[in-house]
């Protein structure tokens, strides 16, 4: 993992964790969203638009990019690719 | 086996009687068009002739289930209602009385509170029926659920007729609110089921019953057959896309159940019911659902009675099922009133299509009737017009399996003050928890703790027994959340949390008899288990009686019960399956029979939930070997009686490892601690008692003392250090007894930790504070008319464990055992206990308060003790580990002893010192010199030490304690003593080298304190002296003294023979 993904991920972890109340440290890259946390999709978009605002260059919340994030569920994944779209702008 | 309908009944808005509303449906009415429908001009309907029970004073659903049932019986022909039940979809929904009763116990009607199970067993004892009665809650497909196990009912031969339906009577504004936080409620007031324009639902009100009986009986005694059930589907979403959103998943499997058990094809269905509420999403998945079910038809012409009524909520499928058996009876297909464009999926285009208008429905007439709701409930039944060619066969009994227990968990106190949420493996976020009906906490925490225990199957069914919270409307009425509140509150939700949590596919629902709502849950899974309906069964039940509503109706109607809180639940699963599984057989379910065996007479204290408390301890009786057989046997009040028994396993059928063995593998624990009722008063509140007006929080009849100069009170913040008062068994103003429960959580923020990141050791005993409310609570300043305030005298101090540390919940238990008046000296005597997850950490025995005027603060002659009193020393001391020279220390070397520069105070040539115990934080060093230090000093030459704080007016103790009556607590005084043991261990060198340890106090002993002066912002110095008693080294060094504190020369303060040692952390 790059230090970027590092970065995106810790701050993807404190948001999950401030919006749900799990611990951060329990919070893992390999869990999923919705099967091991409970979030359900208004949350998720809760948390998403929370990250917008602490993750400078990504693209709008009704943007296609981000549409497509919503969809994904486990967390390694919403990180790697929130990753690639802020560090693309 | 086949089960006709034989009666009808109800009363919904614009109808109270079947014939009513189906002359409203083909007339296409829409009563809910632009405003809420309502039951009106109902009791022009009713007529009490007859009745068993006045019914004149309850609510008025009752009247109407009364009114319905006795409808359906007069349809059915039905005389003799001795073999007659009823199983009543319910919501356990507060109703409008019951949240009057919890406004004003004192005079609302107690048995409003019982209101989910008193929904049929209250009609039950008005028509005098001698059958099984109960409620059921799954939500709005609950009146389905109900006529499933109203047919089982029939099927096992228990009873002759059964009564089936639903009922919302709950309060229209707390629907309002309820539905309002999920964004359901149609803004327009328009109920318009499959409409392209649909933007939700509009609740309705009303009941709508059955009565069904075995169709070989009905055609023995001639009863007209108004309709032939052939199937009943039930089934829960799961894990599915969460408690709120339906899943097509599971609505197909309920759908698909029902034909598999009718032996039908879905295709010859030729009209379809629809649960169609009007919401976008319900009806779009509806719909999918009905196009995969449904693909082999090639017409299905479908509708939804809430275009007509709105949604009956708990009522809506025994609505839809009434409407399907007037459209039997006429042969016509009636149509769904919506205007404008409704959904591709059902516009006719491809082979479904809602019915627009009336036209005739040729035989053979099969129907089906869906019903869902939220927490993942779906249910679906298949019926038939009767064909009296057919032939029936009774189907005799059927052959059930023997049902084992394979696990058991339960949770109980009195009260319970907290429950303990694992979080790892948690499904559910933490925050949403905390919205959460306590009770719904407790069942999903106990719940887990039994799954873990054994291995589910998907097709597991949830049963629990449980009534509903009078607190409901409080954690409904808050002023954020969304969703997560509501489904926070939803009694089934209990059930629905489990299925989700643990993915479970089975029937998910709360049942409710009161006092035998265990009982219920545990027949309802133990049947389904039997017939192999489903893989397994959880069975629970859970209720949290030591709620002051809950007593205050028990107390109006006579009962004298010693209130519990319980959460009980069992596993089932066949004998077979449980062998198959490698799972411990517990116990094995007797037959029904009378009681055998030893026989346990459950009681009610913990009300919906004893019955099976006591069958889950049984099963522990039964594996300890104690007894061969064991009967519970649970007396309601208001039901009759009912009993379960169950037999230990033999050898044969399970491998007897020691349940040890069976336990999950220990890991290290995450627990999250909610509050198992709510604050009595919360920390706000507790704030406006220290400088507000008394009144305000404890209610009228402490206006008297409003305006007092001097009271009785709890500190202000800072000083403040409770978080809530959970709860106070006391009554007000009467100076008699009683007991207060307090919490204080202790979070990495709290301003009084010590540098190991714990609770100052007489920190712990000041966050007791509690005791002072208590006594004002008790009416101690209503007796003293306001000259006088508030001050400790002593007490004994035991600790039992370590202080609390950053993350813990420390609850406080305190009890009022004495008010004592000796000539002109007014005590408060009580004592109380400080437990950390249910683990003791410290007792506060004898503790004694006084109430003093302002010249008996200040004619104080202080305590009696003096050093000559001191108890020689039972052994020398051991020789220090290191020595300082130095007899005396100055501020500058105590501060820098408190910052870990002891070199600095102890002299050069001190050791370095490697992460030892720490103090405390500098700023709460609680004195600045130690003139003397002296370790062959004292009366017996043991050792002594001297320290003394200069008191400035602005000293962080007197900030608060109390407002506008500045004064030092007596437990920082301990504090400051503590702090100079810790000070002279360290000046014979014990903290040297001894890294991951801190000081802690000697457990197991009681420390007598005693207190006769003050220390105020007017005092100048505060000295602290130790004469030493023991001092030991070793692994855990203990220092053992006599401390006594002047307050500007007044001996003031005194504790016998304290303990500090050092610890390994």
């Amino acid at each position: 993992m790059t230090s970027t993904d590092r970065t995106t991920f810790a701050i993807l972890r404190d948001i999950i964790a401030s919006k749900t109340g799990y611990l951060t440290d329990m919070i893992e890259e390999g869990m999923d969203l919705e099967v091991d946390l409970g979030v359900d999709s208004i949350r998720k978009v809760e948390i998403l638009s929370e990250v917008r605002k602490r993750l400078p260059g990504l693209p709008p919340g009704d943007s296609p990019e981000m549409t497509e994030v919503l969809k994904m569920s486990v967390i390694s994944e919403i990180s790697g690719r929130l990753g690639e779209l802020a560090g693309s702008r | 086996m086949d089960i006709a309908v034989v009666g009808r009944g109800c009363v919904l808005p614009g109808a109270h009687s079947p014939a009513e509303l189906w002359e409203l449906i083909c007339r296409g009415d829409t009563v809910s068009r632009g405003r809420r429908p309502t039951v009106t001009a109902f009791e022009e309907s009713y007529d009490p002739e007859g009745l068993r029970v006045d019914l004149s004073d309850v609510a008025p659903h009752i009247r109407w289930i009364v009114h319905a049932a006795r409808t359906a019986l007069l349809e059915a022909r039905v005389d003799d209602t001795g073999r007659t039940g009823l199983i009543l979809g319910h919501l356990s929904l507060p109703s409008s009385a019951l949240l009057a009763f919890g406004r004003s116990p004192s005079t609302g009607n107690a048995r409003d509170r019982f209101h989910t199970g008193t929904a049929a067993l209250l009609p039950a004892e008005a028509l005098g029926l001698g059958g099984r009665c109960f409620t059921v809650d799954a939500a709005c497909a609950a009146a389905l659920y109900s006529v499933k196990f109203a047919c089982d009912e029939l099927a096992t031969g228990a009873a002759e007729v059964m009564l089936a339906g639903g009922c919302n009577g709950s309060d229209p504004a707390f629907l309002g609110q309820f539905f309002g936080r999920v964004e359901a409620l149609s803004p327009q007031q328009l109920s318009r089921p499959f409409h392209r324009e649909a933007d939700g639902l509009v609740p309705s009100e009303g009941v709508a019953l059955v009565a069904l009986t075995r169709l070989t009986d009905a055609r023995m005694k001639g009863q007209r057959v108004l309709g032939v059930i052939r199937g009943v589907g039930l089934s829960n979403d799961g894990r599915g896309k969460g408690l709120v959103s339906p899943d097509p998943r599971g609505q197909v499997r309920a759908m698909r159940q029902a034909y598999s058990r009718a032996g039908v094809e879905s295709a010859t269905v030729s009209l379809l019911e629809c649960h169609a509420t009007g919401t976008a999403v319900g009806d779009a998945v509806e719909t999918a659902s009905i196009a995969e079910v449904f693909a082999e038809s090639s017409d299905l012409p479908i509708g939804s009675v809430k275009a007509n009524l709105g949604h009956t909520l708990n009522a809506a499928g025994a609505v839809g099922l009434l409407k399907v058996l007037g459209a039997i009876e006429a042969g016509i297909r009636p149509p769904t009133p919506v205007s404008g464009d409704v959904l591709d999926a059902v516009s006719g285009q491809s082979t479904v299509r809602v019915v627009r208008a009336l036209e005739s429905w040729p035989a053979p007439r099969r129907a089906a009737v869906s019903a869902f709701g939220f927490g993942g409930c779906n249910a679906h039944i298949v019926l038939d017009e009767d064909d009296p060619d057919r032939i029936v066969q009774d189907p005799g009994s059927i052959a059930a399996a023997r049902v084992a227990i394979v696990a058991v968990a339960t949770n109980s106190g009195r009260p319970l003050i907290d429950v303990g949420v694992e979080l790892r493996g948690l499904r559910f976020p933490p925050n949403d928890m905390r919205r959460c009906l306590p009770q719904g906490v407790l069942a999903l925490q106990t719940a887990r703790e039994a799954a873990a225990r054994t291995v589910l199957p998907h097709e597991t069914m949830v049963v629990l027994g449980l009534g509903c919270d009078p607190r409901m409307a409080s954690l409904l009425d808050v002023p954020d959340g969304g969703p997560e509140v509501t489904l926070g509150v939803m009694p089934n939700m209990v059930a629905g949390r489990i299925s989700s949590q643990l993915d479970l596919w089975g029937p998910s629902i709360v049942v409710s008899q009161e006092e035998a709502s265990g009982h219920i849950a545990l027949d309802l899974a133990v049947r389904a288990v039997a017939n192999g309906e489903v893989g397994a069964a959880i069975a629970g039940a859970v209720d949290l009686s030591c709620d002051p509503i809950h007593e205050a109706a028990l107390a109006a109607l006579g009962r004298d019960i010693q209130t519990a809180d319980a959460a009980a639940f069992v596993i089932l699963k066949t004998v077979d399956s449980a062998r198959r599984d490698g799972d411990r057989v517990l116990a094995v379910i007797a037959g029904a029979a009378e009681p055998t065996g030893h026989i346990v007479r459950a009681g009610s204290a913990s009300h919906a939930a004893q019955g099976l408390l006591e069958v889950a301890e049984a099963v522990g009786r039964l594996d300890r070997g104690e007894y061969e057989r064991i009967t519970v046997v649970t007396e309601p009040i208001t039901a009759p009686s009912c009993s379960v028994t169950v037999v230990r396993a033999e050898m044969d059928i399970g491998v007897r490892q020691p349940l040890s063995e069976f336990e999950p593998p220990i890991t290290e624990k995450r627990i999250m601690n909610i509050p198992a009722h709510p604050a009595v008063f919360d920390r706000a509140q507790l704030e406006h008692l220290a400088t507000g007006r008394i009144s305000e929080v404890f209610g009228p009849a402490f206006a008297a003392q409003d305006g007092f100069a001097r009271q009785t009170k709890m500190p202000a913040p800072p000083m403040l250090l409770v978080d809530r008062v959970t709860r106070l068994d006391a009554e007000p103003a009467t100076m008699g007894l009683g007991a207060v429960w307090s919490q204080t959580d202790v979070g990495p923020d709290s301003w009084y930790l010590d540098a190991d990141q714990r609770v100052p050791a007489c920190l712990m005993v000041e966050a007791g504070q509690a005791s002072a409310l208590l006594a004002s609570w008790l009416g101690v300043d209503l007796r003293h008319q306001g000259d006088r305030v508030y001050r400790l005298l002593g007490g004994e101090i035991e600790f039992h464990g370590p202080t609390a540390a950053v993350g813990d919940t420390i609850t406080y238990e305190i009890h009022a055992d004495k008010h004592a008046v000796f000539g002109d000296m007014r005590l408060f005597l009580f004592h109380f206990r400080a437990s950390v997850a249910g683990e003791p950490r410290v007792s506060f025995w004898s503790a004694q308060a006084g109430f003093f005027t302002e010249e008996q603060l200040a004619g104080s002659q202080g305590l009696r003790w003096d050093p000559s009193q001191l108890r020689p020393p039972t052994a020398a001391p051991d020789s220090p580990q290191a020595k300082t020279e130095l007899r005396a220390f100055g501020s500058d070397q105590v501060r820098a002893f408190a910052e870990g520069r002891e070199a600095d105070c102890f002299g050069p040539s001190w050791p370095v010192r490697q992460d030892g115990p720490r103090i405390t934080r500098p700023e709460h060093l609680l004195f600045g010199s130690v003139p003397e230090f002296d370790p062959e000093g004292g009366p017996h030459g043991s050792g002594y030490l001297r320290a003394r704080l200069d008191i400035a007016p602005e000293s962080w103790f007197f900030d608060g304690h109390f407002a506008g009556d500045p004064c030092m607590p007596a437990t920082v005084i301990c504090q400051g003593s503590l702090q100079a043991m810790a000070f002279y261990l360290a000046a014979l060198g014990y903290t040297i080298d001894r890294p991951g340890t801190r000081f802690e106090v000697a457990t197991g002993h009681r420390f007598p304190m005693v207190c006769r002066g003050q220390v105020t912002p007017s005092t100048r110095a505060l000295d602290y002296e130790l004469f030493i008693t023991g001092c030991r080294g070793g692994a855990e060094p203990e220092l053992e003294c006599d401390v006594l504190c002047s307050s500007d020369g007044l001996r003031s303060f005194h504790v016998q023979g304290l303990r500090l040692r050092i610890v390994r952390d």
